[in-house]
C-alpha cells in the first residue's frame, strides 16, 4: 500500500515491495467477492494457479482479452489476439512445468472454463489497450470496486512488474466502468472453447503410445520435413526421388545449414546422384547460389552431364535450353591441370556459394602441401581445399561417396577438414567434440583394439569400422547413410514394392587351379615366402633398417612407414601372382628395373661398378623378353595421373630413392641384398617366360563361362584389379574368338563415356538402335579395372565376373554395385522391348568369383605370412576354411555376404521405418503430434523385457552457426531412460527404445509418486547438465533443454 | 575511480557468495540464483587425478559460460585440507589448459589457453576456511587474492 498508507482517498497498487501487489489485492478480493470482471492483453496461467483455491470461490470471472496488434481487417485483428492471447497462455503453462510439471491446479481452471464460472473473450473490433480489474462483492453493502491501471492478468503483471493501477472506489464511477465493460464484452467474441481446449492439452491424460509416437517424431526432427510448395510445384527432380531419397535430401540440406558441410554415404546403387541433382536444382534455381560440382572424369562425362541434361535442362551448366547458369561442373582432375584452370578456379574461390563432390573418397588423403620453392606441386587435395576457402568466401559443401572410409578412420577426418578449415574445435559447440585430431585418433586406437591388430586396414575391417561409427557424434551428425535393407524396406513401406532394386541371385563360384596355370611357379612362390627371411629384402626401401649413423632422433613414424612399404610390396606381388602371369611378369620386371636403378646409383666403385655391368650382361637375355612383352600389351602409353596409380607401391608411400651416405648406412650390405633380390627376380622371370597362355586354367575357365548358356547374350562385365590382366584378357578373348570385347583401364585411351554408352546404352541415354545408326559397335563383354567399380551406371549389363580374388570388400561392393543398382522403370521398358531375349534374365544380378578351391588356403596362408595379418574378408565374402561362395557349399557364409552387403539395419533405421509405418497408417499422427504441448506424459506397464524407470525425450540445444547463438533447433534430440532396478541412466536410443515400445491400445497406467518422479526428472536434467551440456559449453543464456515428453515404465 | 572490493571479498567464505558478489556487485549477467544451475561438475577421475590427491578434493565446478564462445573458464576447486593443496591444482591445469599439439588435446573436454583460466579454490576450516583465487601456471602460483 502507498498512498492510501497515508490516509489519501488515492488507493494505489503498483507491486511495490513495501505495498500492495495486484495479487494480494485480488486475493483479498476473492475472500469477499463474487464475481471479477477482468479486462486484460491476455493471462497467464500463473496469475490463476497463484489464487489457487481463492478464486474458486467466486462465482464468475470474466476476462476480455484484447491487443494493440495494428491489423487491416477485424478477423485479421480478431486472429492476432487470440493468437497471441493463446500462445502467451501456451507458453505460461509450459513455463508453469518446470516447478509443476503435473500441473497442480490446472484441471480446476479448465473445470470452471466447462462451466461457465470462467469466460473468456477476445475484444476484436479495434485495438484494445484496457487494464482493469472489477470486483463485484457479495455483500450489497460492499458494493462493487475497479482497480485500473496497467496490470495484465498475468504473474508478473499482478506481482512482480512495477504498474500502476488506483482504484476506483465510487459506486457511480463504478458503475459507469461496469457499463464500459459491458459494452466491449458484448462486442467482443468468446474464446472459452479455444482457450479450455488449449489448455486442456496439456492436461490431457496421453497415452503410452501417444509419448513414444511424440519420441519418434522428436528423434526423427529433420527428416520428416514437409515438401515445400516449391518442392511440390516447382521441383522437377523432387517427384522422382523415392522416400528415402527425399529423406536424404532433406538431412543434406539440414546437416549443411548446422555444420558447413554434409556427406552421403548410402550404399552403392542407392541413387545418390539423384539426390546430388534434387541438391543442385534446389540450390541453384530456389536459393539462387552457385554451385560447382566435381566428379571423377568419367562419371561426369557418364553419369552427371547426361543427367544433368536430362532432368535438368532448365538449369543450364551443361547443355540444357536455359542460357544463364548457376552450376559449373568439373572433373576432380582438372584440380591439377594448368591452363586456365587455375585462373577459372581462383574465381570458383571468390563466386561459388556451394561445392558439391562426387565419389569424394578421393579427397581422403591430403597429399602433398606443395612447394613453390622447390617446385613440388600442391595435390589435388590441397587444391580444393584452396577453393574452399571461406575467408574469400562461405562455401558449404556436399560430399556424396559410398565409402567415406577407405583405409583408415582418419579418411573420413580428412575429408571433414575440407570444411572445417582444420579448426580443430569446428564442432565443440555443436558435437561437444573439442579436437577433431584426438577424436578420430581414439576412433583408430579403438579399431586397433577391437580387431587386435596394430596395423588393421579399415577396408578390411569394415564391420568393425561401422560399429565404430554408427554412434559416433561426429559421423551420426554428418553423414547420411542407410543401408540397402533400409532403402528397400521403406520403398516397400511407401510403394508396396521395391522393384527399383534387382534381385541378386546367389554368387556363383568359377573354379580354376592355379597349380595348372603356373606349375612349378607357385612352388617357388611358396618357397619364397616361407622362408625365415621372406621374398625379396627389399633393402633399397627400408634403409633405416641398414643405419648405422648416431643420428638418435629418427621417427618411429617414419621407420615404420618404410617398413610398411615392403608389406605391401610383397602383398601386391601376392595378388597379381593370383590374378594372372602376365601382372605377376610385368611387377617382378618393374621392380627389377628400381632395384637396378639404385645399384646404378650406388655403385660408386669401379669393382661395384663392374659387378652390375656384369650381372645386367648375364641377365639381358631375361630382360630383353620381357620388355618386348610388356610393349606388347601397353605399347607406348604411359600411365595417365588421372586414376589411382596401380603400380606396385601406392605413390604416396613412395619415396624417391635418395643416394645414400655409406657414412651413416651400410650401403654394401644393402648392395648385397638387392642383387639377392634381383636374383630372385630373375628366377620368377625365367619361369614366366616358359608360360603359355594355352596353359592358363583360369583364362580357359573365363572362355569356357563366357560361351555358357548362361551368358548367351547377355552383357558381361569383367572386374580385374590389375590394368595387365585386364589387357592379357581382352587380347586372348578376342582371339578365342568372343565378340564385342572391350576393355578399359586407366590407361585406356578411348573415350570412357563412349565405352560406357556402347557397353550399357539403355542406362546412358542410348539403344542398341542408335548406337548402330551412329557405326558404333556395341559392346557385349566388357573387361575393366576398378576405374569403372564406382559412380557409373552400367545396369544393362546384370552378369558380373570377379576375375581376382576381391581382397578388399569395399571394392567388391563397389564392384557389385555398378549392375546391382536402382533400376528405371522406363528404360527397362526400352531395353527389353529392343531385346526381349533379356526378358527373363532382366531384374536378376548374377555374379561369379574366380577362385582356385584346391589352392585357395595356400594363398590365404601367404597372404597371412605377408601381411603379418589374418585375411578378414570372410566376414564379408565367408572364403575361409574353403567356404566358398555356393549355396551348396555354405549357406551360413552367403547369407553372412547378404547381409554385408545389404546392411543390416540398425536400430535407429528400424525405428525410422517404424515411425515411417506409423504416419502412413494414421495421415493424421504428425499433425496430431505437432499440436502436443511440452513435457507430455504417460505411464504404462513395463515391457516383459524391457526396464522399469522413467524415460525422457528432451530437445537439448547447440550453437547456431549462423546465428551465432544456441538454439534447440539448431541442437538435438536426446532419450533418456532412468533405469530404477541398475540405478542408471540410459542414453542409447537402440537400447531404450525396447522400453517405450508401445501399440496404440497400451492402456495409460500410472503408479509411481509425482514426488519421486520429480526427483528423478530432476537427476536427468543434472545430469544432462554435466554431460552433454558440459560438453558443448552451453552457455547461461541458452535455452534450457527442453523435455518434449516423458513416461513411467511401472510394474503395473 | 576504481572501487575497492577488498573488504567485501574478506568476508566471502562460500563460492555462492563469491557468485552472489559478481553478479551484485560487479553486475556479471548471472540470473540464476541456483549455484548447481551455474556450474558444471568435474569428478577427479575424469580430470585425471590421482586417488591420493582426490581424496584432498571436495568437488570441482566450473562457471558455466556466460555467452557463446566466452573465451575464458573459472573453476571452484573445493579442498579438505587446511593447506591449499598445489600439487592437485596443478595436475587440474595440466588437464584443463589448451596444449599446442592438436592431438594432445582431449576430444571430450574443453580446454583453455592458460591465461584464460581462473582458479578459485576454496580451503580450511572453520573460521579459517578462506576463498583464493589467480592464474596458476605450471610452476604455480596464487597470483592474487580475490
Amino acid at each position: 500500500m502507498t498512498a492510501d498508507s497515508r490516509g489519501g482517498d488515492l488507493f494505489i497498487v503498483d507491486n511495490a515491495a513495501e505495498g500492495w501487489t495486484g495479487l494480494r489485492y485480488l486475493e483479498e478480493w476473492t475472500g469477499i467477492a463474487k464475481a471479477f470482471d477482468i479486462a486484460t492483453g491476455f493471462f497467464e496461467i500463473g496469475s490463476l494457479l497463484a489464487l489457487d483455491g481463492k478464486w474458486q470461490k467466486l462465482g464468475k470471472i470474466r476476462i476480455l482479452m484484447g491487443d494493440e496488434t495494428t491489423q487491416r481487417t477485424k478477423k485479421a485483428l480478431l486472429e492476432a489476439v487470440r493468437s497471441r492471447a493463446e500462445a502467451e497462455l501456451d507458453e505460461s503453462l509450459e513455463e508453469t512445468k518446470e516447478a509443476n510439471p503435473f500441473l497442480q491446479g490446472v484441471p480446476a481452471v479448465i473445470d470452471a472454463l466447462h462451466a461457465g464460472q470462467i469466460e473468456c473473450r477476445v475484444y476484436h473490433k479495434n485495438k484494445f489497450h484496457a487494464k482493469g480489474y472489477i470486483t463485484h462483492a457479495t455483500l450489497d453493502v460492499v458494493g462493487s470496486r475497479a482497480l485500473v491501471g496497467s496490470s495484465n492478468f498475468t504473474y508478473p503483471g499482478l506481482t512482480e512488474n512495477v504498474e500502476l493501477n488506483i482504484q476506483v472506489q465510487s459506486g457511480q464511477e463504478v458503475a459507469e466502468l461496469q457499463e464500459w465493460f459491458e459494452r466491449y464484452w458484448e462486442e467482443a467474441v468468446d474464446v472459452t472453447p479455444r482457450i479450455t481446449e488449449l489448455i486442456s492439452r496439456h492436461t490431457k491424460a496421453y497415452t503410452p503410445f501417444d509419448v513414444y509416437a511424440k519420441a519418434l517424431q522428436e528423434f526423427f526432427r529433420g527428416h520428416e520435413m514437409t515438401a515445400s510448395e516449391w518442392e511440390e510445384t516447382a521441383s522437377r527432380m523432387f517427384p522422382k526421388l523415392d522416400q528415402y531419397q527425399k529423406e536424404a535430401y532433406w538431412a543434406l540440406m539440414k546437416i549443411v545449414r548446422q555444420n558447413g558441410g554434409a556427406f552421403l554415404c548410402d550404399g552403392v546403387g542407392l541413387g545418390k546422384t539423384f539426390v546430388g541433382l534434387m541438391l543442385i536444382e534446389r540450390l541453384t534455381l530456389h536459393e539462387g547460389r552457385r554451385v560447382v560440382l566435381f566428379a571423377p572424369k568419367g562419371t561426369k562425362e557418364g553419369v552427371w552431364e547426361p543427367h544433368l541434361r536430362s532432368h535438368l535442362d532448365h538449369i543450364g551448366g551443361v547443355g540444357g535450353g536455359a542460357d544463364f547458369s548457376n552450376l559449373a561442373v568439373f572433373s576432380h582432375t582438372d584440380l591439377t591441370r594448368s591452363g586456365d584452370f587455375p585462373e577459372r578456379f581462383r574465381r570458383i574461390t571468390e563466386l561459388a556459394d556451394v561445392v558439391i563432390i562426387d565419389e569424394a573418397h578421393h579427397f581422403r588423403n591430403r597429399g602433398r602441401e606443395g612447394d613453390p620453392e622447390s617446385g613440388e606441386l600442391r595435390s589435388r587435395y590441397y587444391r580444393l581445399y584452396d577453393i574452399l576457402d571461406d575467408t574469400v568466401r562461405p562455401k558449404t559443401l556436399f560430399m556424396l561417396t559410398a565409402t567415406p572410409i577407405n583405409n583408415r578412420l582418419t579418411d573420413f577426418r580428412h575429408m571433414t577438414e575440407l570444411f572445417t578449415r582444420r579448426d580443430e574445435a569446428y564442432f565443440a559447440r555443436t558435437l561437444g567434440v573439442n579436437s577433431l585430431t584426438t577424436h578420430f585418433n581414439q576412433l583408430e586406437k579403438e579399431l586397433r583394439r577391437v580387431t587386435g591388430d596394430d596395423t588393421v586396414d579399415a577396408g578390411d575391417s569394415l564391420y568393425e569400422v561401422q560399429q565404430l561409427l554408427a554412434p559416433d557424434r561426429v559421423f551420426q551428425s554428418l553423414v547420411v547413410q542407410r543401408s540397402r535393407a533400409y532403402a528397400r524396406e521403406s520403398q516397400l513401406r511407401e510403394a508396396g514394392t521395391s522393384a527399383a532394386f534387382p534381385e541378386r541371385k546367389a554368387p556363383q563360384v568359377a573354379a580354376y587351379s592355379i597349380r595348372k596355370t603356373y606349375g612349378r611357379l607357385l612352388d617357388m612362390l611358396e618357397d619364397a615366402f616361407s622362408r625365415d627371411h621372406p621374398l625379396f629384402s627389399l633393402a633399397i626401401y627400408y634403409p633405416l633398417a641398414y643405419y648405422g649413423g648416431d643420428d638418435e632422433s629418427i621417427d618411429p613414424w617414419i621407420e615404420n612407414r618404410q617398413r610398411q612399404v615392403i608389406g605391401l610390396i610383397r602383398t601386391q606381388f601376392l595378388k597379381r601372382f593370383e590374378s594372372s602371369v602376365r601382372a605377376f611378369e610385368l611387377s617382378c620386371d618393374r621392380l627389377l628395373r628400381k632395384l637396378l636403378a639404385f645399384l646404378e646409383v650406388h655403385s660408386e666403385l669401379d669393382q661395384e661398378k663392374s659387378y652390375l655391368d656384369r650381372w645386367k650382361r648375364q641377365n639381358a637375355e631375361v630382360l630383353k623378353s620381357v620388355a618386348e612383352r610388356q610393349l606388347a600389351l601397353w605399347g607406348e602409353e604411359e600411365l595417365e595421373e588421372e586414376e589411382e596409380e596401380e603400380d606396385i607401391v601406392p605413390p604416396e608411400l613412395l619415396e624417391a630413392v635418395e643416394r645414400l651416405n655409406r657414412d651413416e648406412y651400410d650401403v654394401d650390405l644393402i648392395m648385397k641384398e638387392t642383387y639377392l633380390d634381383l636374383d630372385q627376380l630373375v628366377k620368377f622371370l625365367s619361369e614366366t617366360q616358359k608360360f603359355q597362355a594355352a596353359h592358363d586354367d583360369k583364362l580357359k575357365k573365363l572362355i569356357r563361362l563366357l560361351n555358357s548358356k548362361d551368358m548367351a547374350g547377355q552383357k558381361v562385365l569383367i572386374f580385374t584389379e590389375f590394368a595387365d590382366t585386364a589387357r592379357y584378357l581382352a587380347h586372348h578373348l578376342k582371339e578365342a574368338g568372343i565378340e564385342g570385347v572391350a576393355q578399359v583401364d586407366s590407361a585406356s585411351t578411348a573415350n570412357r563415356a563412349e565405352v560406357i554408352r556402347r557397353f550399357s546404352p539403355y542406362y546412358n541415354g542410348s539403344s542398341s538402335t542408335e548406337l548402330e545408326a551412329r557405326g558404333k559397335e556395341e559392346i557385349r563383354v566388357l573387361i575393366s579395372t576398378d576405374v569403372l567399380s564406382e559412380g557409373l551406371n552400367l545396369q544393362d549389363a546384370c552378369r558380373l565376373i570377379n576375375y581376382d580374388i576381391h581382397w578388399n570388400p569395399v571394392r567388391l561392393m563397389q564392384r557389385i554395385g555398378r549392375v546391382d543398382r536402382r533400376l528405371n522403370p522406363e528404360v527397362e521398358t526400352r531395353l527389353v522391348a529392343d531385346h526381349p531375349e533379356t526378358a527373363d534374365s532382366r531384374g536378376k544380378v548374377v555374379f561369379w568369383n574366380f577362385l582356385p578351391p584346391d589352392e585357395l588356403n595356400a594363398i590365404l596362408s601367404l597372404y597371412t605370412r605377408v601381411t603379418q595379418k589374418t585375411l578378414l574378408i570372410s566376414k564379408t565374402l565367408g572364403i575361409e576354411h574353403k567356404k566358398l561362395l555356393t549355396p551348396a557349399d555354405d549357406y551360413e557364409a552367403l547369407k553372412e555376404f547378404n547381409q554385408s552387403y545389404e546392411g543390416t539395419k540398425t536400430a535407429v533405421e528400424e525405428m525410422h521405418l517404424e515411425y515411417q509405418s506409423l504416419l502412413q497408417e494414421d495421415p493424421d499422427l504428425s499433425r496430431y503430434l505437432t499440436a502436443m504441448p511440452g513435457a507430455v506424459f504417460s505411464g504404462r506397464k513395463r515391457l516383459a523385457r524391457g526396464s522399469r524407470g522413467v524415460f525422457f525425450c528432451y530437445a537439448l540445444p547447440a550453437l547456431d552457426k549462423e546465428r551465432g547463438e544456441f538454439t534447440l533447433e539448431a541442437g538435438t534430440t536426446a532419450w533418456y531412460l532412468f533405469d530404477a532396478d541398475r540405478g542408471e541412466i540410459l542414453e542409447d536410443p537402440a537400447e531404450i527404445v525396447t522400453s517405450i515400445r508401445s501399440k496404440p491400445a497400451a492402456p495409460r497406467r500410472c503408479t509411481m509418486e509425482q514426488k519421486t518422479l520429480i526427483e528423478i526428472r530432476d537427476a536427468v536434467l543434472k545430469h544432462i547438465k554435466n554431460s552433454y551440456l558440459k560438453r558443448l559449453d552451453v552457455p547461461l543464456d541458452a535455452p534450457k533443454p527442453a523435455l518434449r515428453c516423458w513416461m513411467e515404465l511401472n510394474e503395473g | 575511480m576504481a572501487v575497492d572490493y577488498r573488504e567485501q571479498l574478506g568476508r566471502i567464505r562460500t563460492f555462492p557468495q563469491l557468485v552472489r558478489f559478481l553478479r551484485d556487485e560487479l553486475d556479471w549477467p548471472i540470473t540464476h540464483d541456483d549455484f548447481e544451475e551455474l556450474t558444471f561438475d568435474y569428478a577427479p577421475e575424469e580430470l585425471g587425478i590421482d586417488a591420493a590427491n582426490a581424496a584432498k578434493i571436495q568437488e570441482i565446478k566450473r562457471l558455466r559460460p556466460l555467452s557463446s564462445n566466452q573465451p575464458w573458464g573459472i573453476f571452484f576447486v573445493k579442498f579438505e585440507p587446511k593447506r591449499l593443496p598445489v600439487v592437485a591444482l596443478r595436475r587440474i591445469l595440466g588437464q584443463v589448459a589448451l596444449k599446442k599439439r592438436a592431438s594432445a588435446n582431449k576430444a571430450e573436454r574443453q580446454a583453455w589457453a592458460a591465461d584464460d583460466l581462473l582458479f578459485i579454490s576454496n580451503y580450511g576450516e572453520g573460521e579459517e576456511r578462506r576463498i583464493v583465487g589467480g592464474q596458476v601456471h605450471m610452476s604455480f602460483h596464487v597470483r592474487r587474492d580475490v
